[in-house]
């Protein structure tokens, strides 16, 4: 009795750290990737820092939305004022919930690094096309938007 | 508001005119001209053109066009080739040379734009070689000046060398005596002494060492080897790692060396202080350095215009475009100046043309985002920017909806504007976040946003910022909904244009046919998915589909087909289901905005309104919203502008038309004055 009352908890923070962890993982590895790529770029033509900056930061949103998830299962939860009081079920409900921005989240980071990547060749060569390298780059970033509703929108209704 | 009407102009004048007429479309800079390849006065079948052809031949004859074109052009060119190539590359020493005076004035940021008449351009183009006189001596005192650092750097070196050996009374070019010689060096260890003087011992026994200075890194001596011993005691020496002192063979003692060493070094402070005197003196140069370099950017600038224009021997022709509005003060100008023929004529309906847009400010600020996509084709778009403008403003404030961070961007971008006077097309984008980011103060105001909760943290709940709308945190559905409804009125605009498009060009049965029955279905279904007006939603949304069933298929002959094609035309409300959806992204983005303003108030304040905790508060919040406002802006600006792309140009714009770029003269460090300047 004493475990099962523990899984509230437990749970919970399972579900607030997975959505906070891919992501973030996922992110930071596209960061990196196109980073290595625009560094690359940056030797021939350091005039091209804050363009290049841009697309390396686009795949970075996936980690945010992974904190976004994490603080509203903490304050969903009530754990973010020291609620423990919470039942195995309810702990499980928000693990679900957390599901979607976790899982999508890490792909859709690495795939949108991927694209951002080639965006980085693109802007080499022709500099004045950044902003279809951008949208390219924000065509998958929209499944990782979605995966957030779904999980921001059950959360809230849990 | 739109595309500007172009005219053709075709000027045919006296070759030796040819470089005053340039001059004087340069000056007006209200022409592009056409590249040799796209000029095709002569081989086109266009009645307007072949005359032209007939009438050439009349004055000049087939022959000379055939044979002697090409040479003339050739010789006439070469000359002005060399001064081409000539200029680029002073032009590039003439930057070099500018930036380096300008780093050495002391002043920060880029040199300044100095503003310059006509007159004064042309006159600093005439003292050419007085000028380029002064930028060879600019060069060459910072080639001295370049010299002397490294000799001084090369004295301190020697001056390393030797201070460990200050107070050896040795003439450092004593090689020993009869018998003996001498080697000065030095041991990396202490323990290498015993070593090598075991070694000597056994190998060399004649042989001397005498300690110089010692300590715990290294050793200094002087070892003194009887001559017929001298390879071996060398080899000895090799072998325990015996460095010998690199000095060793110049004139004089460590210590007189020393001195002369300083002396050197002081000389070359001196000579040094006297080049820099110098090359100050040379910083009231920029100025005509900056002159000479445009009046050569502009002279190249002419140059290329020259080798795309066709002529004879002793005439050219050219053609371009001109906006209609400017094309008299084009052809009164060139008449009146030179002997030329000109004609004009207006751009065919079918014709693709370069593109300039003319909208009023608020709007003109949009164009850069329609730029980014593709300049309108002249044929079959509409200038989008008007449209574009209302509902990119809309979404973006939208989305970064939040006061604080709207008045942080707009005045950022204000001090980029006015301040800084950012040109190009960081200009452009600082106009457009500026507009937009006042978009995203109203909507903070709607949603009830100052840095997230700031307000709220700071007061502890007492002090809250109130939503004039809702809260989109305590009811995202609500938003959620909204989004989908803005989105829809997105679309519809995109419908709309596409519509009046196939309108103007006498298709308007298929923009009622084909287009418009989904403004029924849409609104029908989302009646239905809203529950107002009973069964209305539904005969509005079946009347929709009836008219694509019956009407999508109508160019297919057979009757069955038709129904399957119409019915097939239907299956296209998946498109607009996925585009209305990606609306909800709106509210993705209100969310991550404001929730992660909340956690950085959250963690900023963890420490309580005690002094402490509202330092910690003031960093962690600069550091913190700083990041935000960079990370959503950047989201803001590039979804809205995917919204615009994918969503709203799919319904009506097709782009691929290319700006318009007339010949006129282009500076870099000089600001021709406006009376004088091409209008």
């Amino acid at each position: 009795m004493e475990f099962m009352s523990l899984m509230g908890p437990v749970l919970t923070m399972l579900a607030g750290a997975l959505a906070a962890l891919l992501p973030g993982i996922g992110s930071a590895r596209a960061v990196g990737r196109v980073g290595e790529a625009a560094s690359g770029v940056l030797t021939e033509d350091p005039g091209k820092f804050g363009k290049l900056l841009i697309l390396q930061a686009l795949p970075g949103t996936q980690g945010i939305y992974g904190l976004l998830t994490w603080f509203m299962v903490m304050l969903s939860s009530g754990m973010l004022g020291g609620n423990m009081d919470l039942t195995w079920q309810r702990g499980l409900a928000y693990l679900m919930a957390s599901l979607p921005i976790a899982v999508v989240g890490y792909y859709s980071a690495v795939y949108q690094g991927r694209v951002s990547e080639a965006g980085v060749a693109l802007v080499a060569k022709r500099p004045e096309e950044q902003s279809k390298a951008m949208v390219m780059a924000a065509m998958v970033e929209t499944y990782a938007i979605l995966a957030l509703l779904a999980s921001v929108l059950s959360i809230l209704n849990i | 508001m739109s595309i500007v009407k172009m005219s053709k102009i075709t000027v045919i004048g006296m070759a030796e005119d040819k470089s005053n007429v340039i001059d004087a479309l340069m000056k007006l800079g209200a022409v592009e001209l056409e590249t040799e390849a796209e000029t095709s006065v002569f081989t086109t079948g266009d009645g307007a053109e072949a005359n032209l052809d007939d009438d050439l031949e009349d004055y000049v004859g087939p022959h000379e066009f055939s044979t002697d074109f090409a040479s003339v052009e050739q010789t006439a060119v070469s000359d002005e080739e060399l001064e081409h190539t000539a200029s680029l590359d002073a032009m590039t020493r003439l930057e070099m040379a500018i930036e380096y005076l300008h780093d050495l004035s002391g002043k920060t940021g880029k040199p300044q734009l100095q503003s310059a008449t006509d007159r004064q351009l042309l006159e600093a183009g005439s003292r050419e070689q007085e000028i380029r006189k002064m930028l060879h001596e600019t060069e060459r005192l910072r080639a001295s000046l370049d010299d002397l650092h490294s000799q001084k750097a090369q004295q301190l070196g020697r001056y390393d060398l030797l201070l460990p050996w200050q107070g050896l009374e040795v003439d450092l070019a004593v090689r020993g005596t009869a018998r003996t010689s001498l080697f000065i060096g030095s041991l990396d260890t202490v323990d290498q002494i015993a070593e090598l003087k075991e070694a000597l011992r056994q190998e060399a026994p004649e042989s001397h060492v005498e300690i110089f200075r010692q300590d715990e890194a290294h050793a200094l001596l002087a070892v003194v080897v009887w001559q017929p011993r001298e390879n071996t005691a060398q080899s000895v020496l090799r072998r325990i790692g015996f460095h010998q002192m690199p000095l060793q063979g110049e004139q004089g003692t460590a210590g007189q060396l020393l001195e002369a060493c300083h002396d050197r070094v002081k000389n070359i402070d001196l000579e040094i202080a006297s080049m820099r005197g110098q090359l100050t003196d040379m910083i009231g140069n920029i100025g005509d350095f900056q002159l000479l370099h445009d009046f050569y950017l502009i002279r190249s600038e002419k140059y290329k215009a020259m080798k795309n224009i066709s002529g004879s021997r002793s005439t050219f022709w050219l053609t371009g475009w001109v906006p209609d509005v400017l094309a008299e003060d084009v052809v009164r100008d060139l008449s009146s100046s030179f002997m030329t023929a000109v004609d004009i004529r207006k751009a065919a309906k079918d014709e693709e043309h370069p593109i300039l847009l003319k909208n009023p400010k608020p709007v003109k600020a949009y164009e850069v985002i329609v730029e980014m996509f593709s300049a309108p084709s002249s044929v079959k778009d509409i200038d989008p920017a008007p449209l574009l403008a209302p509902f990119f403003f809309f979404f973006f404030g939208m989305m970064l909806s939040d006061v604080g961070y709207g008045l942080l961007l707009s005045a950022l971008c204000g001090v980029l504007i006015w301040k800084v006077k950012a040109k190009g097309e960081l200009g452009r984008m600082a106009r457009m976040l500026f507009i937009s980011g006042i978009g995203s103060v109203l909507w903070g105001l709607m949603f009830g946003g100052f840095f997230g909760n700031m307000l709220t943290t700071l007061s502890d709940g007492k002090i809250n910022m109130p939503a004039l709308w809702f809260d989109p945190m305590s009811d995202p559905t609500r938003l959620m909904i909204w989004s989908m409804i803005f989105g829809v009125i997105h679309l519809f605009a995109g419908m709309g244009a596409r519509i009046y498009i196939l309108a103007r060009a006498g298709k308007l049965v298929d923009g009622l046919l084909d287009i418009a029955p989904w403004y029924l279905i849409i609104i029908g279904l989302g009646l239905m998915l809203g529950g107002i007006g009973g069964q209305l939603g539904m005969y509005t949304a079946l009347a929709g589909a009836a008219v694509l069933l019956l009407f999508g298929g109508r160019d297919a002959k057979n009757p069955i087909m038709r129904l399957l094609k119409g019915l097939l035309s239907i299956y296209n409300i998946t498109s607009y289901f996925s585009d209305i959806l990606s609306y909800t992204r709106i509210l993705a983005l209100v969310l991550a905005t404001s929730v992660i303003a909340m956690v950085v108030n959250l963690l900023g304040f963890l420490l309580g309104p005690t002094p402490a905790g509202i330092i910690v508060f003031i960093i962690v919040a600069l550091l913190g919203h700083t990041l935000n406002l960079a990370l959503s802006a950047l989201s803001a600006y590039v979804h809205t502008s995917r919204l615009q792309y994918v969503e709203f140009f799919s319904k009506f714009y097709e782009g691929g038309g290319r700006l318009w770029k007339p010949l006129s003269r282009k500076t870099k460090y000089v600001e021709l004055k406006r009376d004088e300047a091409a209008s």
